[in-house]
């Protein structure tokens, strides 16, 4: 065998951007030794403005998106039991959270997120009702053409101004209408602190508005009248005639508080939900650019949880990040594993945990080293007993927005893969793959591709996008055709 | 009756956890007892149950989480930390009552070196949250010392466990349901009756431990109750085996480990690598060969051997205990092996008796004294003890709360009150410093009170500092700030504290002999007498320091010594006949008046020992302000008793004005200073008086520096330091109000060429006397010894 080279491969970004259609979306790249432009052709993207009757690929994914972010979201902040821990930026949970979070939620009453909290929420109700009705004004200097008589306050380019009239005096330089450039206060509305209540009555609405489309189907909750009605009122709130004047367009993001914003107690109020709205907006944008990453690590979530026993021989702890770093969500160390499976002990190595390493010095086997070169995200490894045939099965899992019908031709290029380095490597180990793929059909979709002559071989499993919008019964019977696509993947890695 | 809840025992000391409850008592754990380091930045550690299927540091390939060591560095050591090598950190690193580094260090992160540390106290106290929640009683190894005890109830941080033994708890599982009911017989209320002792040896998976335990059959609340007795000078904590390198063959211990506890295997694959270097594990490291181990086992035999009292046998408890039987073969007393659960079974019969107020176990607490600056029997200030824990035995659960301690003071001004400790008594002293800090500055010299309360296994003593007059202030002494200080610097002196001894010396004896024999046989009105005279005076008259206290600037030698006695032996015979001639030669009036004065000053040079015609006719030429320069030489060296000091006082009083044989009153006075301890006291000179002569001996320095009389110069000043004396009845004298002090602390600080070189090199340590700044190295420049000529 060749000597190890080292490689590397990134996510590629993608776009945040609105756009109707598809995009093609090009980014600078550079790096110690080259640099150049990356272009993707086709992006699917956010739609502008509301959903459409008939909600398309943007949709499907943007519905992904957010069921992936809440998915992550509950588990680094929600309620936690005996062994966890939530500390500074990281939170420490249990595999039993986590499968319950993604694999057995509660699908009666829509979850609980952030736009739930805030229609919960009574005194942003008074808060922002009151500031709607009476927004803080102050009064602006504004120069005008006064009347003598009127005349308050000047100041140095008033002087000037009338310095350069014609005339010697006063009533000769006033002409004949008698005016002269003077200073005038005049209340405005259009303030910093008004700027930020008006973006987060119209936040509110739109967020309304889309959680009120994304669980249509339970409408008649509790949290979701909830939810209706705060939309309601932001619309009511944002209408109202004091708040007519003020424009959010020149607010720049993220606002950085004046006094007001500070120390009084409506308009703290205000900054606080800002905040959350905003931190809400900022974690979605950077999810639709990072939306591979993100997808790559609940899929591997979601197959951890799958593989997830009570009764392990070695137990372990999920850990999570407060915030998401480029789409990633787990902290380092998370990664899971050993599983115990019907064929043994599966170790789980993890490209996350393996790149911060020197991998070709620390790699349990020698045939790992240069495994990273078929593109696989993660790999089971099941170091084989006594002497027996070591196995893997390599992990890729994409977000696929392209037609449902070239799934299989995934599987197929990802046994292509399989099989040129299964030939390079030799017979030291029995590789077969797995490919986790989002779509945008409504049911999960087994692919499995024709056995080479390495006896290489590759599963594909494609989870709609959709997966958990059903009802109970739909959601119940996607988590069992995904379990069962899993075991064919895992006979089929020891057939 | 009211029912009382049943106590929970823990024992987290060995390879099993136990927790007992009453009777029962259950293996908590399946692996050795571990805690697991956290993988974040301020996470807390993992312990209890989730540690027992928790893959880090269990040794798998991967992840590096789970390796052991992580990413097959050592220096980024384990996650896993078993509970016997953080007993082991506590009690290794603690040192006097200070804790040293007890932290556990990893590396997880494969990206960077940082590091995630925990301490050892923490480790434990996350494991006893986690078996037990709040126990009763708690086990701990016999060498925990009171740091480390604090350390784990701070950790704890809540209702505090009774912490106990491990080595006691086996003891009284020993004594509830193995020990012979005759040793019952005779028990007796309070301290009890003495029953023998038990040695205790811990072979457990950490460290080895050895305690020796004493019995007392104690009768309470009409039953009799077996009690052992601990002392931590009777403890060996660390023997230097430990289960882990058992016999000194790691591998063969490590596969019998391995066997019972899987999460021992990366010991047990490479134990020469892991146990030495891997952080976590190396307190269980232990690096002993088989002469080593005899060599130990021969000591302990001995120490066996010594105990006073009946032995009843030799316990062994832990992991490792029939590997100990069988390694000692009953060489120590007769092994009695007791099954694994007996040391949480001995902290349930704790838990059960201490709330009842029945008698459990006791401990012999270990002596802590306290520094103050006192007085010695003569009055001089010294370097003074007084004990804050007297070494009591004490009741199991009950406080140990001596009498307050009077007799500290803070002064004026200070805000904080330090306090220097002495461990360990004056055999192995070990000093520590600890203050407690007030609320405000003390406006005024303010005496303390020290409470002082200390329960057996509760870590340091709690005391309390408080003014002697209620509510001025209330403060505690600060364990955390104990630290390292050296011995307490004997305290400065304003005198001379110490009267100058003389010791007959043989071999100045013998220079003189042949002299002394001719004076004896030699005629009325041989002419060779007055040179045999001058012989002997001239060997008498030496007074060298005593070689044999070199450190004692008050020792000296002589051919006779200060108390009158020659050396002993057959000299004796020699001195007395030679009294005897110089008597009778004295009394006959036969001798011309030369060798009368000769015979007199040589007999003079025998101190105490001057027949007494010769002192009593001196005291009468004083009485008779007739005194001649013999008369004042006799007064210098023999005047021992009050009356003859009265007179030879009263009568230096008015010296400044006859100007009469000034320098034999000078040296006379000097002597008398230096050889009788209370020629200064009260009894015999008034204050008044002592105030005229001091006056007296500056105004004849100053009269003599001003006629160059040198000699003379140099005698007033060596008197007026003798003189200051005085100090020791009378603080005020001399201070900085008085104007003889102010002048002569001028003069002194100035160079005065005149003086010979031996009172030159005493300029400095004279000042400092002066100014009560004076150390033992002043006090010695100023002993310099002589030779005593005229």
């Amino acid at each position: 065998m060749a000597e190890a080279r080292e490689w590397q491969a990134w996510f590629l970004p993608c776009s945040k951007t609105p756009h109707e259609g598809p995009l093609d979306f090009v980014a600078d790249w550079y790096s110690d030794a080259h640099d150049g432009e990356l272009a993707q052709f086709g992006m699917v993207c956010r739609r502008e403005g509301g959903a459409p009757e008939i909600p398309g690929i943007p949709e499907a994914l943007d519905l992904l998106i957010r069921r992936l972010i809440r998915g992550f979201h509950e588990l680094a902040h929600g309620e936690s039991g005996d062994d966890d821990y939530t500390g500074a930026g990281v939170s420490r949970r249990s595999w039993a959270l986590a499968r319950q979070i993604w694999l057995e939620p509660e699908l009666g009453e829509p979850r609980m997120s952030l736009i739930v909290r805030l229609a919960q929420d009574r005194r942003l109700h008074e808060v922002l009702d009151i500031v709607s009705r009476q927004p803080r004004q102050v009064l602006a200097r504004v120069r005008e053409e006064t009347r003598m008589d009127r005349i308050r306050e000047l100041d140095a380019s008033c002087l000037r101004d009338y310095a350069r009239r014609p005339g010697l005096t006063a009533i000769q330089k006033a002409g004949a209408r008698q005016t002269l450039l003077a200073i005038q206060r005049v209340p405005n509305r259009d303030t910093l602190e008004n700027r930020t209540a008006t973006w987060v009555m119209d936040r509110l609405g739109i967020r309304s508005r889309d959680w009120g489309h994304e669980h249509r189907a339970a409408a008649a909750s509790t949290r979701a009248l909830a939810v209706a009605r705060l939309g309601r009122a932001a619309a009511v709130w944002r209408g109202r005639e004091p708040m007519q004047g003020v424009s959010t367009r020149s607010l720049s993001h993220p606002v950085q508080p004046n006094y007001p914003l500070q120390m009084d107690d409506r308009y703290r109020e205000v900054m606080r939900t800002y905040r959350l709205l905003y931190q809400e907006q900022k974690t979605e944008d950077e999810a639709w650019i990072w939306r591979r990453v993100l997808w790559s690590q609940a899929a591997r979530q979601m197959l951890a949880c799958v593989l997830w026993r009570k009764d392990a021989p070695e137990a372990h702890f999920p850990y999570y990040l407060h915030e998401q770093d480029r789409g990633r969500w787990l902290a380092s160390g998370a990664s899971p594993g050993p599983f115990l499976t019907s064929h043994g002990i599966a170790h789980w190595v993890d490209a996350a945990e393996t790149q911060n390493m020197d991998w070709l010095r620390h790699a349990p086997r020698p045939w790992m080293r240069e495994i990273g070169k078929t593109g696989c995200e993660a790999f089971l490894w099941w170091p084989g007993r006594q002497g027996g045939e070591e196995r893997a099965m390599l992990l890729w899992p994409m977000l696929w927005t392209g037609d449902s019908q070239e799934l299989g031709s995934l599987t197929e290029s990802a046994a292509d893969a399989l099989d040129a380095f299964t030939t390079r490597l030799g017979q030291t180990v029995q590789l077969t793959g797995l490919v986790l793929t989002a779509h945008v059909g409504s049911g999960v979709e087994v692919t499995a591709s024709k056995k080479s002559q390495t006896r290489s071989h590759a599963v594909g499993i494609h989870l709609p996008m959709s997966f958990d919008q059903g009802d109970e019964r739909a959601f119940r019977m996607i988590c069992r055709d995904f379990d069962a696509g899993l075991k064919q993947a895992l006979e089929d890695a020891h057939g | 009756m009211a029912k009382h809840p049943i106590a929970v025992a823990l024992d987290l000391t060995d390879a099993v956890a136990f927790r007992a409850e009453g009777r029962a008592c259950e293996a908590l754990s399946c692996r050795i007892p571990c805690a697991l380091l956290p993988l974040h930045e301020r996470e807390p550690p993992l312990a209890g149950v989730a540690t027992e299927t928790h893959r880090r540091g269990s040794g798998l390939e991967w992840p590096p989480e789970a390796q052991v060591p992580v990413l097959g560095e050592n220096e980024r050591g384990t996650g896993r930390i078993p509970l016997a090598a953080a007993w082991a950190k506590l009690v290794r690193e603690e040192r006097g009552g200070i804790l040293g580094d007890t932290a556990f260090h990893w590396s997880p992160d494969p990206a960077s070196e940082s590091r995630r540390s925990m301490e050892a106290a923490t480790l434990i106290a996350t494991a006893v949250k986690a078996w037990a929640g709040k126990p009763a009683v708690l086990t701990v190894p016999d060498g925990l010392g009171p740091a480390g005890q604090q350390a784990l109830l701070d950790a704890l941080g809540r209702e505090d466990p009774h912490l106990m033994p491990a080595s006691v708890a086996a003891a009284l599982a020993w004594c509830r349901d193995l020990a012979p009911d005759a040793l019952l017989k005779g028990a007796s209320e309070g301290d009890g009756k003495p029953a023998g002792h038990l040695w205790v040896l811990h072979a457990g998976i950490g460290i080895w431990s050895l305690s020796l335990i004493h019995l007392r059959a104690v009768a309470a609340k009409d039953k009799t109750f077996l009690t052992p007795v601990f002392s931590r000078q009777q403890a060996w904590p660390n023997l230097g085996i430990s289960g882990a390198t058992l016999l000194g063959s790691p591998a063969v211990a490590c596969a019998a480990m391995v066997q019972e506890w899987p999460s021992s295997r990366p010991i047990a694959e490479r134990p020469e690598l892991f146990l030495p270097t891997l952080d976590g594990w190396h307190p269980l490291a232990c690096e002993i060969s088989p002469v080593l181990l005899n060599g130990r086992l021969r000591l302990l035999q001995q120490t066996c051997r010594e105990t006073e009292g009946v032995c009843r046998g030799l316990l062994i408890h832990g992991a490792f205990r029939n590997e100990a039987a069988h390694l000692l073969h009953g060489s120590l007393a007769p092994a009695i092996v007791l099954p694994e659960s007996a040391v949480a079974r001995g902290g349930a019969e704790t838990g059960k008796n201490l709330p009842l107020g029945l008698p459990s176990w006791k401990e012999k607490l270990d002596p802590l004294d306290i520094y103050y600056s006192g007085t010695d029997e003569l009055g001089d200030p010294c370097i003074a003890w007084k004990p804050l824990i007297a070494a009591a035995t004490v009741d199991a659960g009950r406080d140990y709360a001596p009498p307050p301690i009077a007799g500290l003071e803070i002064p004026a001004g200070a805000d904080r009150l330090g306090l220097v400790l002495r461990m360990g008594g004056e055999g192995k002293p070990e000093y520590r410093g600890i203050e407690a800090r007030l609320e405000r500055p003390q406006e005024r010299e303010s005496p303390v009170l020290l409470d002082v309360r200390i329960r057996p296994g509760g870590g340091f003593a709690r005391v309390e500092v408080r003014s002697k007059e209620s509510g001025l202030f209330n403060s505690r002494l600060d364990w955390r700030h104990l630290s390292v200080v050296d011995a307490p610097m004997p305290p400065k002196l304003g005198y001379i504290p110490r009267s100058v001894v003389i010791r007959a010396d043989p071999i100045l004896w013998r220079a003189a002999e042949p002299a002394l024999r001719e004076f004896l046989v030699a005629s009325t009105h041989d002419i060779s007498r007055k040179n045999l005279l001058v012989a002997i005076r001239s060997k008498w008259s030496r007074w060298p320091k005593d070689p044999h206290a070199s450190d004692d600037p008050y020792a000296f030698i002589a051919a006779i010594g200060s108390d009158g006695k020659p050396p002993s032996g057959a000299a004796y015979d020699l001195w007395r006949d030679t009294r005897e001639k110089s008597l009778e030669l004295w009394k006959s009036h036969d001798l011309e008046p030369r060798q009368q004065d000769l015979l007199r000053r040589m007999m003079a040079w025998s101190y105490a020992g001057c027949p007494a015609p010769m002192r009593t006719q001196a005291e009468a030429a004083l009485k008779a302000s007739q005194a001649a320069a013999l008369d004042l030489h006799i007064a210098g060296l023999c005047f021992r008793s009050d009356a003859s000091l009265r007179l030879f006082w009263k009568s230096l009083a008015p010296l400044a004005d006859n100007g009469m044989a000034t320098n034999e009153w000078l040296r006379a006075c000097r002597n008398i200073t230096r050889l009788n301890e209370h020629a200064l006291s009260p009894t015999v000179l008034d204050a008044d008086t002592a105030e005229t002569i001091a006056h007296g001996l500056f105004q004849l320095f100053e009269t003599s520096v001003a006629q160059g009389k040198s000699t003379t110069a140099g005698n007033a000043l060596e008197s007026l330091m003798f003189l200051l004396k005085r100090r020791r009845y009378q603080p005020n004298f001399m201070d900085t109000t008085c104007p003889v002090r102010q002048t002569l602390e001028t003069r002194i600080r100035h160079p005065m060429p005149f003086l010979s070189r031996r009172l030159q090199a005493m300029r400095e340590p004279f000042l400092n006397l002066l100014r009560c700044e004076a150390d033992a190295k002043d006090i010695a420049a100023l002993m310099l010894s002589e030779t005593e000529e005229e």
